[in-house]
């Protein structure tokens, strides 16, 4: 009996059910979980996340959870959707107002819960800079498809003609990739850019945003202990962000700078933007330390500016 | 000073050196510790007593100038990162200027609060000569250890605290924690057995071997601890020769290590040698080398196994002694409470149950044992209910001697009835499971858990003991399938759950048959691997979404459309009956039978609409049109239809 088995039910009921957004607008969506289970889990994830819970209703009304700490709130609202699944809407305020445009914790922690994601998602923003949120709906999450499998990894607008760099590592012999948006939408992809020794790629979708990560926010490096965010798609969580901090001086990987950073770092979330607490880029995330999920590696800013300003073939070969 | 003087000076300065790796000056082991009120770099206040519900506090007392001060500090700072959802809480206090923490803060970045001790706290702690002094605080703000100094005693300590974080199940930090051992001394052997033991306890038993066999391809201490571990994996992959042979080489070696005789009890208890068992499990017991972890199980053993032949006074002692040398001990501290329970005493059973819960909240049996103790506590003092369910006891069991059926139906036979289930006690066989009331806590959790869901009402547990007691039925009876059925048919249930639990050592496999009353046939079979406590709650959560859906699935709620409007349907079912908002019905057309070379063949019903559930009343339920094929009309059949999407595969 593994829940692994539920996941296609899970997102089928997602996409079905409602349009991405925010928890923090009362958004709701369905789940293929029985209210008591999720009652049950909900809970203990505010709780673990450093919540006062209460909970109220029972029977055939809805179960109400509201949780508070010190700046945040949430207040979720479960509904029968047949004895096998549940409605839940939820809102999300920090310091009375939402968290960012677009928290999407909670939906991370039940997606996460429904296909036995190892990845840890918070219920709090408390520590997350509200510069760093604002750029969660520029992160993308991509799938490339090679005769060998299928390879779920990371990545970010830096051009708002639909440019978005990511790292280059699962993009070997690729047949398609897929850019999955913020908001959902699935599009193609194709490899414009790729630097298998710096470990990066530029991927040209044919889309115009909004918005996008700037590459020139900052002059100086990150630091050792300087904290820093990353914001990805682990284990195709979008937008789920973590928080970590510097923690080794760079090092050398085939004469490419690396940095060591002690900051959760699972499967797919290489190719994730890492920001300091103003929200400027400084880093990509290569990958993870083997046999840990907490301590990983980064391809610092200046990298990034020297493969975006090489003249590089296109081809998605390695030399 | 006379040397005879100094020579005493030297003697009472050595025991009181001694005396500070064991207690502080003031406060004894097992005693609370000084409360205090102090406040860190920005001004926020600590008060220790908002710690009181915590099962584990670390007190860090050290100087913020001093490097080897720090090295503890930086450790437990790191693995506060790593398991951020491990409930370590760490306060560090400190006697150090303002200036030389805040270098330190700014340095280190520590992720735990740091006190300025501007009152003398670290006086009653007995840590201001030795630095640093570590104090491990336990349930109810007890002293469970204190060490003074660094270097060698931080790794002392650091094994403690991963003894400590074993008996509280958390094995993923145990073994960090060791593992920052290891880092420092490969060769550490108590680091290297924790760490075996919290491979084994996580169910990682491959690693556990590993770690074993290591230490008993070593010389002296290791060699006995290695086959000591090794017979426990023995145990639990199943091979009992090879783990009785391992530990009749420990106690040829070490006669004074008492585990093995845990490991012998447990065997010779599966092979129905209870004699035997309690023998060993009393030598365990008695024998005084070994871990505290070890010497609580083999008290809690012994305990089990005198609960289980009704000497409840004295296995509570033993209960005691085991929670005296593990205060986290959740399992022995509910299987006391489960002593004072069979003999009628809810009130104990309650006290001891919210203990389990204050040492490990999430502890799935203390949570349903404390439930069901305040319902029948509830049930005790409410003379009018206690005086209700007298009756119906009486009643039900009278019809169970007189085998009286229940009244006849009204002629409606097509809209469906609630769907009544009733569990009864699972058969329990195998090893002595480390804890009591297995069977009791699997269909609590089930009854609430359907209950919930809408669809289903399972029977009231207590009424169904109540019922037991009247009848004088024991669980062997109702080993026999006629004897449950029976018991169902009385208690109007549609279906029984029963089935039997068999104890391995590390797990329970778990058979649960669902029972047809009315027809015998059993619609499904449930068998599963109950590992750990910690994943009790998740496996029965996926156990309760099978029957829910096997239940859908086998007997779908019918009814009538009572009335149709513009823009919804009525229908005779509501919440009494199961329906719940989101449940979606087909409407069927029933077809004719078509005759063909003599045989009458019935064709499938057709199905014209479908309905989804969009408010509902106790009677009644209100669906709008998903989709039809031609107009519903009033007295069209409706049946529930599950979405295969949310079925298992």
């Amino acid at each position: 009996m593994t829940i692994v088995r539920y996941w296609p039910i899970a997102l089928f009921f997602v996409f079905l059910m409602a349009a991405p957004g925010s928890a923090a607008h009362g958004e709701s969506r369905v789940f293929a979980l029985t209210r008591a289970e999720m009652t049950e889990i909900v809970s203990t994830w505010l709780k673990d996340s450093g919540f006062t819970v209460s909970s109220k209703g029972d029977g055939d009304n809805a179960v109400e959870i509201s949780a508070t700490s010190q700046t945040e709130a949430w207040h979720i609202r479960l509904q029968h959707y047949s004895p096998l699944a549940t409605r839940v809407e939820a809102t999300h305020t920090r310091n009375g107002a939402p968290p960012g445009n677009h928290d999407q914790s909670l939906w991370n922690f039940l997606s996460g819960y429904l296909n036995g994601s190892s990845a840890q998602v918070s219920a709090s923003s408390g520590t997350v800079p509200a510069d760093v949120l604002r750029q969660v709906e520029n992160v993308v999450c991509l799938d490339a498809q090679a005769a060998s499998g299928t390879y779920q990894f990371s990545g970010f607008v830096v051009d708002t003609s639909g440019l978005i760099l990511s790292t280059a590592h699962n993009l070997l012999e690729i047949e398609e990739i897929r850019v999955t948006l913020f908001d959902g939408t699935p599009l193609p992809g194709r490899i414009i850019k790729i630097d298998f020794g710096r470990d990066l790629a530029l991927i040209d979708v044919e889309m115009s945003f909004g918005s996008k990560v700037h590459l020139n926010g900052r002059d100086r490096v990150a630091g050792m202990g300087e904290r820093i965010y990353s914001v990805g798609c682990p284990e195709n969580l979008g937008g789920t962000i973590y928080s970590g901090f510097i923690n080794g001086p760079p090092r050398l990987l085939d004469e490419n700078p690396l940095w060591q950073a002690s900051m959760k770092v699972y499967p797919g979330s290489s190719g994730s933007p890492v920001f300091d607490e103003q929200g400027n880029l400084v880093a990509v995330v290569k990958g993870r330390h083997r046999g840990t999920d907490s301590m990983g590696f980064l391809i610092p800013k200046e990298t990034i500016f020297a493969f975006i300003q090489d003249p590089l073939r296109k081809t998605p070969h390695r030399d | 000073m006379s040397s005879r003087q100094i020579r005493y000076t030297l003697a009472a300065l050595l025991v009181f050196m001694l005396l500070g790796t064991h207690g502080l000056a003031g406060t004894k082991v097992g005693e609370a510790v000084p409360g205090f009120t102090l406040k860190d770099l920005q001004g926020t206040v600590y008060d220790l007593s908002a710690l009181k519900d915590r099962p584990m506090v670390i007190l860090y007392f050290f100087d913020a100038a001093s490097r080897p001060s720090q090295e503890f500090m930086l450790t437990m700072d790191s693995l506060t990162r790593k398991y951020q959802q491990a409930d370590l809480m760490v306060w560090a206090i400190t006697r150090s200027p303002k200036d030389a923490v805040a270098k330190f803060t700014k340095e280190a970045g520590s992720s735990f609060p740091i006190l300025l001790d501007d009152k003398g706290i670290s006086d009653l702690y007995d840590a201001r000569l030795i630095l640093p002094t570590t104090c491990i605080v336990g349930p109810g703000l007890t002293l469970l250890d204190s060490f003074q100094g660094g270097g060698k005693t931080t790794n002392v300590m650091l094994v403690r605290l991963a003894e400590r974080t074993l008996q509280r199940n958390e094995t993923h930090l145990a073994k960090a924690i060791t593992g920052e051992v290891i880092k420092k001394d490969p060769a550490d052997t108590s680091a290297r057995m924790i760490a075996g033991y919290a491979s084994l306890k996580g169910g990682d038993v491959d690693e556990a071997q590993k770690t074993f066999t290591a230490l008993s391809n070593e010389t002296g201490p290791a060699e006995v601890l290695g086959k000591e571990g090794l017979a426990s994996v023995h145990a639990v992959k199943g091979e009992p020769d090879k783990a009785l042979q391992l530990a009749a080489e420990v106690e040829q070696k070490a006669p004074d290590r008492g585990y093995v005789n845990v490991v012998k009890g447990d065997i010779l208890y599966s092979r129905n040698d209870k004699a035997q068992a309690e023998a060993e499990y009393t030598k365990a017991v008695q024998k005084q080398a070994a871990e505290d972890f070890q010497k609580a199980t083999a008290n809690n053993k012994l305990g089990r196994l005198y609960a289980s032949v009704g000497q409840y006074d004295t296995s509570r002692g033993l209960y005691d002694q085991a929670v005296k040398l593990d205060p986290y001990y959740v399992e022995a501290m509910t299987n006391k409470g489960l002593t004072y329970e069979k003999q009628g005493d809810w009130g104990k059973a309650l006290d001891l149950y919210r203990q389990g819960q204050s040492v490990s909240r999430d502890d799935v049996f203390a949570l349903a044992l404390a439930k069901r103790a305040t319902e029948m506590m509830a049930i005790q003092g409410d003379a009018q209910r206690k005086e209700r369910m007298d009756r119906l006891i009486k009643d039900l069991a009278e019809r169970y001697r007189t085998q009286k059926k229940l009244a006849a139906k009204d002629e409606d036979i097509w809209t469906s009835r609630p769907m009544v289930l009733s569990f009864v006690d699972f058969q329990e066989s195998g090893t002595l499971s480390e804890r009591d009331g297995f069977s009791t806590v699997i269909t609590s959790q089930l009854a609430d858990q359907l209950n919930a869901s809408g669809r289903v009402k399972v029977v009231e547990r207590v009424l169904i003991e109540r019922l037991l007691e009247e009848l004088n039925l024991g669980s062997s009876d109702l080993a026999d399938p006629e004897t449950a059925l029976r018991l169902g048919r009385v208690l109007a249930a549609k279906i029984m759950g029963t089935g039997s639990l068999i104890h391995v050592p590390g797990a329970t496999m778990m058979s649960l048959r669902l029972i047809d009353t009315e027809t015998s046939a059993i619609p499904k079979v449930f068998t599963s691997e109950l590992a750990q406590a910690t994943s009790l709650k998740k496996e029965l959560a996926d156990l309760n979404r099978d029957i829910l859906a096997t239940i859908m699935q086998k007997y779908p709620l019918q009814a009538y459309i009572v009335n149709v409007s513009d823009t919804q349907v009525m229908i005779n079912l509501g919440t009494n009956q199961g329906v719940v908002l989101g449940t979606t019905f087909e409407v069927i057309e029933e077809q004719g039978v078509i005759e063909y070379k003599g045989r009458k063949l019935q064709a499938a019903p057709k199905t014209v609409a479908k309905l989804e559930v969009t408010s509902v009343e106790p009677d009644l339920a209100y669906c709008r049109i998903v989709e039809q094929a031609r107009q519903v009309k009033r007295d069209d059949k409706v049946v529930e239809k599950i979405d295969p999407a949310l079925i298992k595969g």
